[in-house]
C-alpha cells in the first residue's frame, strides 16, 4: 500500500465545477444533489450509429459552443469539449492565481479511462474503410490521443505549468488527487485543476453493455474539476478553502482481496489524516452496480468505518461515469457541505475500487463557505441523504 | 474562367471555410489563410486531406507551401485534376 | 527526503531485450526497424516500423494470463519482471514491501480498440467480442505490473503521450523520495498501431525507411513499440542490500507549451530544461550528455536544438537520439532514453545518433554523436521527453560515486 505523507501536502479545494447529466457548474450540481435529481435522457438521436439502449445518463444538449463561443469548437471531440468547459467553469469559480507569471505554475491533472475511445475508433475505422488507409482526418488525430483534453485545456486557458493525463479508470479521482498532492509538494506546481472527463458514445455504450451484462447500470458522462492548492499556503494568505483533502491511500491486490485492500486503505488514510473513524460523517462510495464489486466495497467500508456514516451514492444520480466517478463523488460531498451548514468542519471519506483489484480512499474535510458565496437556491437548511 | 473552374473554386472555398471555422464568404481569393484566419500547419494538412477525399485525387504534401491561399489551392488542385475532369 | 537511485533496468525492445542485450545494441548502433507485419501496411506508401518481432510474453511473465491482457500491458509487465531480476530483488520481498508501479503510455491498449473497430466494421455493433472491452482501459498497464509482481502499492498509468515515460519516472521518484513507497517500477509501454501510423503519415511525419534525427535531410519518425521499466529505490536501501546502482535520479521538470496540440515550441521546451535543472539542483554546465527526444521530424529536432542552444549557449553537451535505432516507441520512448543513458553512464559511452549523413546548419553547433557510440565520462545526464499537447517532461540522472 502506498499513501500520502512526507512531502505531499494537504490539498485545499479553492473552486470546482461539474458538467454532468444532472446539472452544470458547482451550483447546478449542488442543487441537483440536494433535490436528488436523477439523470436520464433520450439518447437515440445523438449519433448515427445504433445504441444498445434508447435512454442513458448522457447530456444530449451539451454544446461546447454555448460556453466557449463558436470558434475552435466545431471539430472538437466530445471528451475535449467537456473538459474545456469544466476547466473553464472551475477557473471562473476560484480566487487562485492562474494569470500572468502564475500561469507557469498552474496546470492540470486530468483523469480518463482511455481518452475519447470514439475518436480513436473512428480514426482507426477510416484506415479500414477509406480507399487508402492513410486517408484519415488529420484534425481528429490529436483527439485520438489520450492526452488531448488536458493539452487542449492548457492551450485554451494558457496554463503553462504541469500538464498531466492519468489513465485511472474507476480510480482516476484518487489518482489525480494523490498525484496532484505530490506535484505541489515537490514544487512542480502551485495551482492544479484536478479532475476527470468521460464521454458518452456508441463505443462506450456497447462496451459498457458487455461489462455490465446482467445488471442495469445506466451509462453516464461528464466532467468534474477541482482547483487544488497547498492548504497551508492558501490559509497563510488569508484565503478560505471550501474543502481540504487531508490524506489518501491506494493499494492493489488480487481481485478477490478488494474488500481487505479497501479496508486497509481507509484505515491508513484516516491515520495519516489524524482522524478517528467515529468522526466520519459520510462516505461517498464508488458503486459499480455490479454485485461482486459493490459487495467488496461495502464490506471494506463497513470493516473500516462501521455502519455509522451516511452513505452517498452519487452514481445513482449521474450514472456510470468511469474515470469521472471519483470526481463526482467528491463533488457530491462538497454539495452536501454547501447545503448543510451543520457539516462545517466535519470529515468524510471517498472510496473507489476497480475490477482490476485496486482500492483506495481519500479523507476530506469540508467547510462552510463564507456568507454570500453560496448561491441562494442551494442555501437550504435541510441535509439530504441519498 | 469556365463554369467548371467557378464550381471548383466554390467547392474548395467551402472546404477551406469548414476547416478554418469561418463562413465561405470570409475566404478571399488571394489572402493567406495564416494571416487572415490564423490557420496553422495542422489545418493546412486538413485542407489537403479534405480535398484528396472529396475530389478523389492525390496531392503530395510537398505542395503544401503553395496552398496557403484559395488561389494557391486552386492552382495546385488544377494540376492534379487535369485529365480527371 | 531520501535520495533515489536506479538499481534495475528492463528493456523489451526491437534492438534487444534485457539490459545487457539492449546496451550492446545501442552501443553498436543496431537498427530495430523492419517492414510492418502486425497489420496490413500494403496501402501505405511508407511501410516500416519498429516492431518487437520476437516478443513472447508467455515466456516472460509468470503470473499473468496472457490471453486476458493487451499487448501494451504485457510489454509493461514483461519489462517490469526483467527490471526486478536485473535489480537482484527477491520477488517475495518486493511483494511484502511498499512497492508499486507507474507506467507511461501514449495510446494504452489501443490495439484492442482497433480490434473492436475491425469487428464493428465487419459484423456490426452486436458482434463485438464481449471479453475485449475490459481490456481497453489504459490503467491496465500499471495494474499488469502490480499483478505480475504481486505488488500491493500504488499502480498508476500516466497517458501524457510521448513524454509519458519521464512523467512516470518523476512520480515514482517522488513516491520513493518522500517515503510513500520503498520500491517503484517506473517506465512506459506502447504498441504499434495502424491508426497511429496513418495519423503520423497524414501529418507528413513518417520517414520512408529509417529515422535520421538531427540530419539535414531528416524526414520523420518510424512508429515503434516496446516496454521499458526501471527499478527505483532509496540510496540507503540499495547500499544496505549491496545492490548495483546505475545512477541517481536527481530530479525532473514538467511544463506545458500551452501553444499548439502537435507543434513543439522551443520556448516551452527551454523552460522545461530550466525547471529540470533547478529541480535537480544543477547548472547547465554540469550536464555531460543530453539524451534527446530527437524524433527525426523537421519540427521537433529544430525546436529541441533551438531550446538546447538557448539554455546551454553555443557549445552544448553532446545530444543524441536513440530513436534513430529504435524508432519512436511513443510513451515508452523517454524510459528507453533513461535506460540507454544509465547504461552509457555506467559503461562510459554515449549512445550514437545513427543514420546521420549531413549536418543541418539550422541546428547550430549541436553534436549529435553521429553514427558511432563514443567513449565518455558521463556524470550527469539530461533525458528529454516532449509530446502532443505540449507535454514536456525532462528527467536528470547523476552518477553515484
Amino acid at each position: 500500500m502506498s499513501s500520502t505523507r512526507g512531502g505531499s501536502p494537504v490539498l485545499a479545494v479553492t473552486g470546482w465545477s461539474a458538467v454532468s447529466p444532472i446539472g452544470t457548474g458547482a451550483a447546478g450540481f449542488t442543487e441537483a444533489v440536494r433535490t436528488g435529481r436523477t439523470g436520464g435522457a433520450d439518447v437515440s438521436g445523438m449519433f448515427d450509429a445504433p445504441l444498445p439502449t434508447g435512454r442513458a445518463h448522457a447530456i444530449p444538449d451539451f454544446r461546447a459552443a454555448d460556453h466557449l463561443g463558436r470558434k475552435g469548437t466545431r471539430h472538437l471531440d466530445r471528451s475535449t469539449a467537456l473538459a474545456l468547459v469544466a476547466t473553464k467553469l472551475a477557473l471562473e469559480s476560484t480566487d487562485a492565481a492562474v494569470d500572468g507569471d502564475a500561469a507557469g505554475r498552474a496546470g492540470l491533472v486530468l483523469g480518463t479511462t482511455a481518452g475519447s475511445i470514439r475518436t480513436t475508433s473512428e480514426f482507426s475505422r477510416d484506415t479500414l474503410v477509406e480507399e487508402r488507409p492513410y486517408l484519415v482526418n488529420p484534425v481528429m488525430f490529436p483527439g485520438a490521443t489520450i492526452n488531448c483534453p488536458a493539452g487542449s485545456s492548457a492551450i485554451r486557458h494558457k496554463l503553462r505549468g504541469v500538464n498531466a493525463t492519468v489513465a485511472g479508470g474507476q480510480m482516476a479521482g484518487l489518482n489525480v488527487l494523490r498525484y496532484g498532492a505530490h506535484l505541489i509538494g515537490g514544487g512542480h506546481a502551485d495551482v492544479l485543476l484536478a479532475g476527470a472527463v468521460e464521454e458518452f458514445s456508441p463505443h462506450m455504450a456497447w462496451g459498457h453493455r458487455a461489462l455490465t451484462e446482467g445488471y442495469d447500470v445506466p451509462l453516464g458522462e461528464g466532467s468534474a474539476v477541482f482547483v487544488v492548492e497547498d492548504a497551508e499556503r492558501v490559509r497563510s494568505r488569508g484565503r478560505t478553502p471550501e474543502a481540504e483533502v487531508l490524506a489518501s491511500a491506494f493499494g492493489t491486490g488480487g481481485p478477490d482481496d478488494t474488500a481487505r485492500t479497501l479496508e486497509a486503505s481507509v484505515v491508513r488514510a484516516l491515520r495519516l489524516a489524524g482522524v478517528g473513524a467515529d468522526e466520519v460523517w459520510g462516505v461517498a462510495t464508488g458503486e459499480h452496480g455490479v454485485e461482486g464489486l459493490d459487495g467488496a466495497e461495502d464490506a471494506g467500508v463497513r470493516a473500516a468505518l462501521g455502519d455509522g456514516p451516511v452513505r452517498i451514492r452519487v452514481k445513482r444520480l449521474v450514472g456510470e461515469c468511469n474515470s469521472a466517478s471519483g470526481p463526482f463523488q467528491l463533488a457530491a460531498l462538497l454539495a452536501h457541505h454547501r447545503t448543510d451548514p451543520g457539516l462545517d468542519g466535519r470529515v468524510s471519506v471517498l472510496t473507489s475500487v476497480s475490477a482490476d483489484g485496486a482500492a483506495g480512499a481519500a479523507v476530506v474535510r469540508g467547510h462552510r463557505l463564507p456568507d454570500g458565496t453560496v448561491p441562494a437556491e442551494t442555501h437550504d437548511e435541510e441535509g439530504d441523504e441519498l | 474562367m469556365t463554369a467548371t473552374d467557378t464550381a471548383l473554386i466554390d467547392e474548395l472555398r467551402e472546404i477551406v471555410a469548414d476547416v478554418l471555422e469561418v463562413e465561405p464568404e470570409e475566404i478571399s481569393e488571394t489572402g493567406l489563410f495564416s494571416e487572415e484566419h490564423e490557420a496553422d500547419s495542422l489545418q493546412a494538412i486538413e485542407v489537403l486531406a479534405r480535398i484528396e477525399k472529396t475530389l478523389r485525387i492525390a496531392v503530395p504534401q510537398t505542395e503544401l507551401p503553395d496552398m496557403g491561399s484559395l488561389d494557391g489551392v486552386y492552382r495546385v488542385v488544377s494540376r492534379y485534376t487535369e485529365g480527371n475532369a | 527526503m531520501r535520495r533515489v537511485v536506479v538499481t534495475g533496468l528492463g528493456p523489451v525492445s526491437n534492438v534487444g531485450t534485457g539490459a545487457a542485450a539492449f546496451g550492446a545494441a545501442v552501443r553498436a548502433g543496431r537498427s530495430g526497424v523492419s517492414p510492418i507485419t502486425s497489420f496490413d501496411a500494403s496501402g501505405f506508401p511508407h511501410r516500416n516500423a519498429g516492431e518487437v518481432r520476437d516478443f513472447a510474453p508467455q515466456e516472460m511473465v509468470e503470473r499473468l494470463d496472457t490471453a486476458e491482457w493487451g499487448r501494451s500491458s504485457l510489454f509493461a509487465a514483461a519489462a517490469a519482471r526483467l527490471a526486478v531480476a536485473d535489480a537482484g530483488l527477491d520477488p517475495d520481498e518486493l511483494s511484502r514491501a511498499g512497492a508499486g508501479s507507474v507506467m507511461g503510455t501514449t495510446s494504452g491498449e489501443s490495439q484492442i480498440i482497433e480490434r473492436l473497430t475491425e469487428e464493428e466494421v465487419a459484423g456490426g455493433w452486436e458482434s463485438l467480442s464481449p471479453h475485449l472491452p475490459r481490456q481497453v482501459p489504459a490503467s491496465r498497464l500499471a495494474y499488469a505490473v502490480n499483478r505480475e509482481l504481486g505488488l500491493t502499492g500504488e499502480a498508476m498509468t500516466l497517458a501524457t503521450a510521448c513524454s509519458a515515460g519521464n512523467y512516470a519516472i518523476g512520480y515514482a521518484y517522488d513516491l520513493v523520495r518522500t517515503g510513500a513507497a520503498d520500491y517503484m517500477l517506473a517506465g512506459g509501454a506502447d504498441s504499434v498501431l495502424r491508426w497511429a501510423h496513418a495519423g503520423f503519415f497524414r501529418l507528413g511525419a513518417v520517414a520512408e525507411d529509417v529515422s535520421s534525427p538531427f540530419d539535414r535531410d531528416r524526414s520523420g519518425i518510424i512508429t515503434a513499440e516496446g516496454g521499458a521499466a526501471l527499478v527505483l529505490e532509496s540510496l540507503e536501501g540499495a547500499l544496505a542490500r549491496g545492490a548495483q546502482i546505475y545512477g541517481e535520479v536527481l530530479g525532473y521538470g514538467l511544463n506545458c507549451d500551452a501553444d499548439h496540440m502537435v507543434s513543439p515550441d522551443p520556448v516551452g521546451i527551454a523552460e522545461c530544461m530550466r525547471r529540470a535543472h533547478a529541480n535537480a539542483g544543477i547548472e547547465p554546465g554540469d550536464v555531460d550528455y543530453i539524451c534527446a527526444h530527437g524524433t527525426g521530424t523537421p519540427a521537433n529536432d529544430l525546436a529541441e536544438a533551438t531550446a538546447v542552444l538557448d539554455v546551454f549557449g553555443g557549445a552544448p553537451p553532446p545530444i543524441s537520439s536513440v530513436k534513430s535505432m529504435l524508432g519512436h516507441t511513443m510513451g515508452a520512448s523517454s524510459a528507453f532514453g533513461a535506460i540507454a543513458s544509465l547504461i552509457g553512464m555506467r559503461e562510459g559511452f554515449l549512445p550514437p545518433t545513427t543514420n546521420f549523413s549531413h549536418h543541418d546548419p539550422a541546428l547550430g553547433g549541436i553534436d549529435p554523436v553521429p553514427n558511432e557510440a563514443r567513449p565518455a565520462d558521463v556524470r550527469i545526464v539530461q533525458n528529454n521527453g516532449f509530446a502532443f499537447g505540449g507535454n514536456n517532461a525532462i528527467t536528470v540522472f547523476g552518477r553515484v560515486s
